[in-house]
Formats: structure tokens, sequence, C-alpha cells
């Protein structure tokens, strides 16, 4: 049976270039996204169903671990929303297909244009408040 | 390991095709939808601001534009985000049987999502304006 697993250890072996790394990264991302996205909406439901808890919750996300995650969701969810236009327009203007490397590449180019100052005001966040001591949760 | 089947061309757009479509427009709406939530809770303002559920209540969903908005992010993510699972499901399970109770159970854990979420933005109290929620603390 094929796996998610095999599918990433084949992908590495078989060392496609920009559609394939599109690929895998697209699916990877968007599992990743969809993830977070229901823990998110759970505990946000927190502050209608339970107040307490949702404190608690909100105190882990400011937490050192999930603070790099959030970091690493802002990569997940550029890379896949930008990639999926890639997607929609490929598939909308089939002519375009000549130029996928360009285009895979330039998507690649975007999204890192998008990332890197996302990426300097979070960590600018995430130093604030580690030093002001709001970070909460012991051990992580 | 797919199995080979014959088919009609059908009539009209069958359930795949128009899952197919839906994709790709609530991909291009989760666009603005999902980079404006980013943009306003974690670069113009970071969770060192969501103080509670006290602060979430008055500082958010005490606007009618932000409940809406919220809305329509939480249904579009998950529509997307459970019909791609499905994807992902059907290209790597093949057993009928498993493949069915996965598809199952995640449509389960979708209707779960849809209903806390809804729920919390419709009924929590302290709704007094129509407009507003734009502040950067
Ligand atoms: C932000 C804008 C987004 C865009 C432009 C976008 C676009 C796309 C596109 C075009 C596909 C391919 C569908 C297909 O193969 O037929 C896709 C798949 C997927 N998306 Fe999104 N999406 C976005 C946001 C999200 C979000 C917020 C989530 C999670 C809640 C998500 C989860 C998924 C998943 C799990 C898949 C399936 C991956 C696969 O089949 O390999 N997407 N997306």
């Amino acid at each position: 049976m094929t796996t998610l697993i095999g599918t990433i250890r084949e992908s590495l072996r078989y060392k496609g270039r920009e559609g394939q790394i599109a690929w895998m990264g697209h699916r990877l991302a968007g599992l990743g996204t969809l993830l977070f996205f229901v823990i998110h909406v759970v505990d946000t439901s927190w502050v209608f169903f339970a107040p307490e808890l949702y404190s608690e919750a909100i105190a882990l996300y400011k937490s050192p671990l999930f603070l790099l995650g959030e970091v690493g969701l802002m990569a997940a969810v550029i890379f896949h929303a930008i990639n999926g236009l890639r997607i929609a327009v490929m598939d909308w203007r089939p002519q375009l297909w000549k130029y996928q490397r360009q285009i895979s590449v330039a998507t690649f180019a975007i999204i890192a244009i998008l990332f890197v100052p996302a990426f300097i005001i979070m960590a600018g966040h995430i130093i604030e408040i580690l030093s002001s001591g709001a970070g909460g949760v012991a051990g992580l | 390991m797919a199995t080979a089947t014959q088919t009609q061309a059908p009539k009209r757009d069958t359930f795949e095709i128009q899952a197919w479509r839906f994709m790709r427009w609530s991909g291009v709406l989760l666009i603005p939808l999902v980079f404006g939530h980013l943009a306003y809770i974690h670069i113009v303002n970071s969770v060192a601001v969501i103080a509670g559920a006290d602060w979430v209540l008055q500082h958010r969903w005490a606007y009618l534009n932000v409940r809406i908005y919220d809305a329509f992010l939480l249904w579009f993510a998950a529509l997307h985000g459970f019909n791609g699972l499905r994807y992902v499901i059907n290209d790597y399970i093949h057993q009928g049987g498993l493949r069915r109770g996965l598809t199952i159970a995640s449509g389960l854990v979708l209707v779960i999502v849809l209903t806390l979420g809804t729920v919390a933005i419709v009924a929590s109290p302290g709704l007094t304006s129509f407009w507003g929620g734009w502040t950067r603390f």
C-alpha cells in the first residue's frame, strides 16, 4: 500500500524538479494547515463554550514552541496559497504550460519574497513576547 | 492500485468535477480571507495581545463585520481543507472498507468543527456594533 511516508521517501529519492517539489510541498503544507485549523477552531470555540480553558490555550500559544510553530504555519500557508494560485491559473490557462518551469520558479520566488518580511516581523514579536516574560507555559 | 472502470460521459457535471472546480475558486477566495486574518492577528498585532475570552468578545466579536468575516473563513477553509483531505485519503488508501471508514470519520470531524465554530461565532454574547475591530494594539 502506498503511504504518505512512502511518497515523501520516494520523492526524495526520485529527485524530481520544480513540479514535484511544488506538488509535495502543496500537499504537506495543506495537511499541516488543516491540522492546525481544526485545533484552532476548537480552541477558539472555547471563547463561548469554556472561557477559562480558552485562557489556557492562549497561554500555550505564547510558549516558545508554539511561537515557532506559528512561524512555520505562516510559511506553510504562504506556500500553499501562492502555489495553489499557480495551480488554479495554469488549469484555467493551459497555454501557460509552455512556461511551466519558469512559472514554478517565479512562484517559489514570490513565496520567498512574501515570507521574508513576515518572518522578520514575527521574529520581532517573539523576542518581545519572550523578553517581556509573557510567554507563559514552563517547559515548552 | 487503481481499478479500471468504464463510465458513460455524464450529462451533468459529476460531484468530482464540481469538487475540483470548488477547490480552485474557494482557494482564490481563501487568499484574501486567510491573508487578511494572518496579517491582522499575526503581523499587525501578535498573539501577545489576546488576553482571554473577554478580550475576544470585546475587541473582535463585538463587531458584526468581524463575526461575518470569521464565519466565511471558517466555512471556506473547512470545506476546502476537508475536501483536500479526501483527495489525500483516496490517493493513499485503496482498501474499500478502510477508505470508507476514514472518509466517514473525517466527515464527522468536519461536522463537529463547523458546528463548534459556527455556534461560537453566532451565539457568543456582546455583539454591540455593526462595524469595527481594526485596532492596532
Ligand atoms: C489560502 C489560499 C488557498 C489556496 C489558493 C488553495 C488552493 C488549493 C488548490 C488549488 C488545491 C488543489 C486541489 C486539487 O488538487 O484539485 C488545494 C488543495 C488542498 N488544500 Fe488548499 N488552498 C488554500 C488554502 C487552504 C487552507 C486554509 C487549507 C487548510 C484548512 C487548505 C488545505 C488543502 C488541502 C489539505 C489540500 C489537498 C492537498 C492535495 O490534494 O495534495 N488549503 N488547495
